[in-house]
């Protein structure tokens, strides 16, 4: 017995060492080490992030008891992105939206109001989709895809301000008098008011809009997931601007400080960021 | 081969009165004891070097860290192992510690005239009576002192334990992590992250610029001089990602070392072939019978001394009285 004591601790001790040289070897310690537990990690500096928003659609009485007197109504926002992948998301928004959207547009004369305007009216539709994107585990760049694509997947619909503007020939083509979504992206809005852009939940609703409906849409979710995006325009064309992750040989514009925006073209869904947008023009106009 | 001899010094000479398997047996525990402690040593020279190439990316400053990470261990495990070296043979331990009952045995026999044979016989004879009086190993010296002493040298032990589990991971590992750093290294989203400018209100996000851009410093490789060993420049960084990526995995292996590094403290104090062993008996006896020898010897030319006093000087007048 008490010889044993003494062999069992230096088999211990051997077979120990043995371990520890065994894992020297190139083998056997695949199972060990986790590569994806980086990718977890990566994502700490994910910098998307709620932003807090004013809660307009819960009011407090007198009482002081807090009551959701808002109905709400639903609609389905649902797309093909970049891979084919199908997305479908069912979101609310206080009855009456549209008209308020509508209305608030008219008395707008630039983009910011629409935006300041509209997020809030989108917040459970940007809510979801924030969510999905944590789900999906998407990095910087892949959440970006995520939401332009459902974007690029609608149908273009031109929209002008005059309200004799359809139909018309454009440079880039020529679009009927029907205001509705044609899947030949042939369709035409006139008497859009007051500079021939929906507002971003005008948008969603009717899923009718040409560059800058579009651009202001993907700035308006975009900025509220935390991304650093703009609305860059030229004199007759409007994109969504997103900041620090283009190349050299990406086109960009920049805003009234210098700062960099690379462009994304959002008006069909062959667009990518990285290709070409011509001009040499672009500023950002709301960032 | 006898490893014994260079640590602990185990010599033939200590095992002449003991059968060959006892002593093949001592020899082999003893054997085994030292080996031992050179593998802990030279894992810690090891973990030496690495963590010199982690932080100083230089072999020769490197090796010199693990040289003297080693020769740290070397003195902390030597001593911890000899603070646990002690005999089981009570009477002997009591012996060894106090001498004076022993000595005092010899105070009315006239050893003047002793020779050196004369005394050493006497020596050998105590010897063996004390050899064949002490058959059974019976610890009971027990203090509540050791257990204090046992709690810091474990602890010594842990510490030497947790760096050289920590180097020795970053070994075993240091392929995997390196492809982990450069995927962080070239991962968009940190990227995009460090690019960002520090807001004004939202703290959460400049914390995570912050770390973005100190992660990505960290990864840069100096041109000059590039990386040897893990393709970091922070520790701390090379550290996080190891544990994430083992999870708990790196706790089993910490364990392990641990008790890698415990075992030999745990065989010395536990094992009766060391502190009940015949080799601790021997050296304890010899340690006793040099004392005695000694002894016998001085105080043989001591009393010489004396009588020469006496015979040629008033020795009653050199010696100061107390009354006076």
């Amino acid at each position: 017995m008490k010889r044993n004591f003494f062999d069992i601790s230096r088999w211990v001790f051997w077979i120990l060492v043995a371990i520890m040289g065994i894992l020297i070897l190139p083998y056997f310690k695949n199972g060990l080490y986790d590569e994806n537990k980086i990718n977890e990690w990566v994502k700490n500096f994910d910098t998307i992030q709620p932003v807090p928003l004013e809660d307009t659609l819960i009011e407090i009485d007198t009482t002081g008891l807090i009551n959701d007197t808002l109905s709400y109504a639903f609609k389905v926002w649902d797309w093909h992105d970049f891979d084919g992948k199908w997305h479908s998301i069912r979101f609310k928004f206080p009855v009456g939206s549209l008209n308020s959207s509508m209305i608030n547009r008219i008395d707008s004369y630039e983009y910011k109001p629409l935006y300041e305007h509209d997020k809030l009216l989108l917040r459970d539709l940007i809510r979801q989709m924030k969510d999905e994107i944590n789900e999906a585990n998407l990095d910087y760049f892949g959440a970006l895809e995520y939401v332009c694509s459902s974007i690029q997947d609608i149908p273009y619909t031109l929209v002008v301000p005059e309200s004799d503007g359809c139909p018309c020939e454009e440079e880039f083509g020529t679009f009927s008098a029907y205001c509705r979504v044609q899947s030949d992206g042939r369709g035409c809005c006139e008497g859009v008011m007051p500079f021939g852009v929906y507002a971003p939940f005008e948008f969603v609703y009717d899923e009718r809009g040409d560059c800058d409906t579009r651009a202001l849409l993907a700035y308006t979710i975009l900025k509220e997931m935390g991304f650093d995006v703009a609305v860059m325009v030229n004199k007759n064309h409007s994109v969504l601007g997103v900041s620090k992750i283009g190349g050299p040989n990406n086109a960009y514009g920049r805003n009234a400080f210098g700062k960099k925006y690379y462009l994304w073209e959002l008006t069909n869904p062959d667009w990518r960021f990285g290709m070409n947008v011509s001009g040499n023009d672009w500023y950002a106009d709301l960032e | 081969m006898n490893l014994g001899k260079y640590i602990f010094g185990v010599r033939e000479e200590y095992f002449a009165k003991i059968s060959t398997d006892e002593k093949s047996r001592q020899f082999l525990v003893y054997n085994n004891l030292t080996l031992m402690f050179f593998t802990l040593v030279v894992f810690s020279i090891g973990s030496g070097v690495i963590f010199g190439l982690m932080i100083f990316n230089h072999w020769l400053i490197a090796i010199g860290i693990g040289v003297f990470l080693g020769a740290i261990s070397f003195i902390l495990l030597l001593l911890m192992f000899f603070l646990n070296m002690t005999t089981n043979y009570q009477d002997l331990y009591l012996t060894m510690t106090e001498m004076e009952p022993t000595f005092e045995e010899y105070e009315k026999l006239e050893i003047e005239n002793w020779t050196d044979e004369k005394a050493l016989i006497e020596t050998e004879k105590r010897k063996s009576l004390l050899r064949e009086a002490n058959q059974i190993p019976n610890f009971d010296h027990f203090h509540f002192s050791s257990v204090i002493t046992s709690i810091i040298k474990v602890s010594l032990i842990l510490i030497i334990s947790c760096v050289v589990a920590n180097a020795m991971e970053f070994l075993f590992f240091y392929g995997s992590i390196n492809e982990s750093l450069e995927k962080i290294k070239s991962d968009s989203t940190i990227n995009v992250c460090a690019q960002h400018k520090l807001t004004e209100l939202n703290s959460e996000l400049n914390e995570k610029i912050v770390l973005a851009q100190w992660t990505l410093e960290m990864l840069k490789e100096d041109a000059e001089h590039p990386f040897i060993f893990i393709k970091s420049r922070s520790v701390l960084l090379t550290m996080q990602v190891l544990e994430m990526s083992l999870g708990k995995w790196k706790i089993l292996l910490d364990i392990l070392f641990a008790l890698l590094f415990l075992t030999p403290f745990v065989l010395l104090k536990k094992s009766r072939e060391y502190a009940g062993g015949l080799f601790l008996k021997e050296v304890a006896l010899v340690d006793i019978s040099h004392s005695l020898m000694f002894f016998l010897l001085s105080e043989r030319e001591r009393r010489k001394i004396l009588k020469q006093i006496r015979d040629h000087y008033d020795y009653e007048r050199l010696v100061i009285k107390e009354e006076e």
